[in-house]
């Protein structure tokens, strides 16, 4: 039986390599309905970038496993020193995987703009645990991993620089991480409303472009997020972005297949709402130009450990923990560290998809190895559990009471945003497991435990009590700015 | 569950024009979102013919496109019902239920 872990891209062919030219020879039409050049064997045929040599061959004869570009690794075969594009290669994310990428033998390029250092200084706060400069980290990764990242500044809405700079480097996948992430800083007002929507959605409209006219042939992980689909009151499950062939529509006295429709989006914030817009601007360019595509919503992240971030802590990742860059599992800790109650919204029984930020980064890399199809569209649930706000605080509290002798308080709040407090939530998320050989490598008990062995110091306790007012949640939906009510203020 | 066969334009005419089954000739794309899904439905649907008088293949239009030409084959997926060489008039374009593919097969004789 095959090691789906290592084996799951063992069969891809050149059909899926970003390394095959397919311009020249094929005439790309309207709804990807192509007409192909017939070379004299009357059949497709292609050419290889990285092998020209080769001449013109047919793109399903070589799989990965045979073909000598291809190297095993843990995560599936991968291109010898594979282009991969970070855009946001200086974030939560992005600085995460441009290194375990590098570690892997790619060829790591990226870009970021600052944006979010500026905006989380804005909020009068910081990511708790330091990180390097983007020199400092050039560095550091060279001198502790040996990888050299290539680590441009650069605002991806500029899409002169943006377009030279994809046909300089002709990327072999690109990870769109360039995303002002944030649900409650969309909500603030209206600049920063449509300075959330402005620069995800332009933004991933201009890496499109770029992709059409430098590097047709490659995937972009585009980052979307569960909460594109909202949380369904029927209770109906939440299918990976399309549906399934045995989903039928019923009305009247007729029937239709719903099979590979999108499914409905109910996105609960301008943030997701930007998300849900990014979806159909990278929907509609499989469509037009045959490009490929990933739409990974992903769960909440947390945590802070990846082997290779761990190697030295001038390698650190940022670590937000405010109310708006702040996700929930990271922000629960730093409250409890600080001695500040964990403050949840309204009952505290809204569920969502979590994964920590190892696992996540597993997912991404196993994505880059195993592309889409020419003119694929494919989405995946990146989540590996599904928790109540309510059971997060209390598993910080027993972790944190128990192994750190801590004094953990939870607080109910007034909820400030409008949202489904009790609702039914069944998530599907097996592509990445079936198609991908994802094995989670976490725990969630053991990465909140992970992260306060990490925090519990003094010099960061007094980090995040400096901060203390900007982890207070006050954002409304509504716009209002007022104190939210305390509900309920307890010990567990 | 066994595949179903994948015909080319090279064994087409053996596999379909030539056959003395009825097939259904499953016409699909790689970028084509409700072909992908159809996988399941179309593996179900093969236990529930009558295997001795029909048969069910599938080929691909980018790769095969002299024979998705031929039959007018525009928009995926396409599904056509052969016998005897020659397809019936009626065919079903797009993500199908069962039962609309089972309809097909058996109304054409």
């Amino acid at each position: 039986m095959n090691d789906n872990k290592k084996d799951h891209n063992a069969n891809c062919t050149c059909w899926n390599c970003p390394a095959v030219q397919f311009k020249g020879h094929v005439d790309f039409r309207a709804c990807g309905q192509a007409a192909f050049r017939k070379a004299a064997q009357g059949q497709l045929v292609v050419e290889c970038k990285r092998r020209p040599e080769i001449g013109l061959f047919d793109p399903m004869g070589i799989t990965y496993d045979a073909c000598t570009e291809y190297k095993s690794t843990d995560y599936g075969y991968l291109l010898d020193k594979m282009k991969v594009m970070v855009l946001g290669i200086d974030g939560y994310l992005g600085w995460a995987l441009a290194l375990k990428l590098g570690k892997l033998g790619c060829k790591v390029t990226g870009v970021d703009n600052f944006l979010r250092r500026k905006l989380v200084k804005e909020k009068s706060a910081d990511t708790i645990l330091p990180i390097g400069s983007r020199e400092e980290r050039i560095k550091a990764a060279k001198e502790h991993h040996g990888i050299d990242i290539d680590f441009r500044e650069m605002d991806i809405l500029n899409r002169d620089s943006l377009f030279k700079y994809f046909d300089e480097t002709k990327p072999e996948s690109i990870v769109q991480y360039a995303e002002i992430p944030s649900a409650p800083y969309s909500m603030v007002n209206v600049d920063k409303a449509v300075e959330t929507i402005h620069n995800n959605v332009i933004g991933t409209l201009g890496v499109s472009f770029a992709m059409k006219d430098y590097s047709p042939e490659t995937s972009m992980l585009k980052v979307g997020t569960m909460g594109e689909y909202g949380s369904p009151l029927t209770g109906r499950p939440i299918f990976e972005g399309l549906f399934p062939g045995d989903a039928t529509l019923q009305y009247g006295d007729d029937e239709w297949s719903l099979g590979g429709e999108l499914t409905p989006r109910d996105p609960v914030s301008f943030y997701h709402v930007s998300k849900v817009q990014g979806t159909f601007s990278v929907y509609e360019t499989c469509k037009y130009w045959w490009l490929r595509a990933y739409d990974v919503m992903q769960g909440v992240v947390y945590g802070l450990h990846t082997p290779e971030l761990e190697a030295h802590p001038s390698l650190n990742t940022r670590f937000d923990i405010d109310e708006w860059w702040g996700t929930v599992v990271n922000r629960f800790v730093a409250q409890t560290v600080a001695g500040i109650p964990m403050t949840i919204f309204g009952s505290g029984n809204q569920m969502r998809g979590y994964i920590t930020i190892e696992d996540a980064m597993q997912c991404m890399v196993r994505m880059i190895a195993h592309p889409p199809e020419p003119g694929q569209y494919d989405v995946m649930n990146q989540v590996t559990d599904v928790l109540s706000v309510g059971h997060i605080a209390a598993t910080v509290a027993k972790i944190g009471k128990s192994e750190f002798g801590l004094d953990p308080v939870i607080q109910r709040l007034e909820n400030p945003r409008v949202e489904a407090e009790e609702h039914p939530y069944e998530i599907i998320h097996d592509k990445l497991r079936e198609k991908f050989g994802f094995h989670s490598e976490t725990k969630f008990e053991d990465e909140i435990y992970y992260m306060l062995k990490k925090l519990v110091k003094p010099e960061i306790k007094e980090q995040i009590r400096k901060y203390k007012d900007a982890l207070t949640p006050r954002t409304r939906w509504s716009g209002e700015v007022k104190e939210l009510k305390i509900l309920e203020t307890y010990k567990p | 569950m066994r595949d179903i066969i994948e015909v080319t334009s090279e064994t087409f005419e053996e596999e379909v024009l030539n056959s003395n089954k009825k097939v259904l000739v499953d016409f699909w794309a790689s970028w084509c979102p409700p072909c992908k899904m159809m996988e399941p439905v179309i593996n179900r649907l093969e236990n529930n013919i009558d295997k001795d008088k029909v048969k069910i293949v599938k080929i691909n239009i980018d790769r095969n496109s002299s024979v998705s030409d031929k039959y007018s084959v525009k928009g995926v997926p396409t599904f056509i019902v052969f016998k005897n060489g020659d397809p019936f008039e009626n065919r079903l374009v797009g993500a199908q239920t069962l039962n609309k593919l089972k309809k097909l097969i058996e109304n054409q004789k």
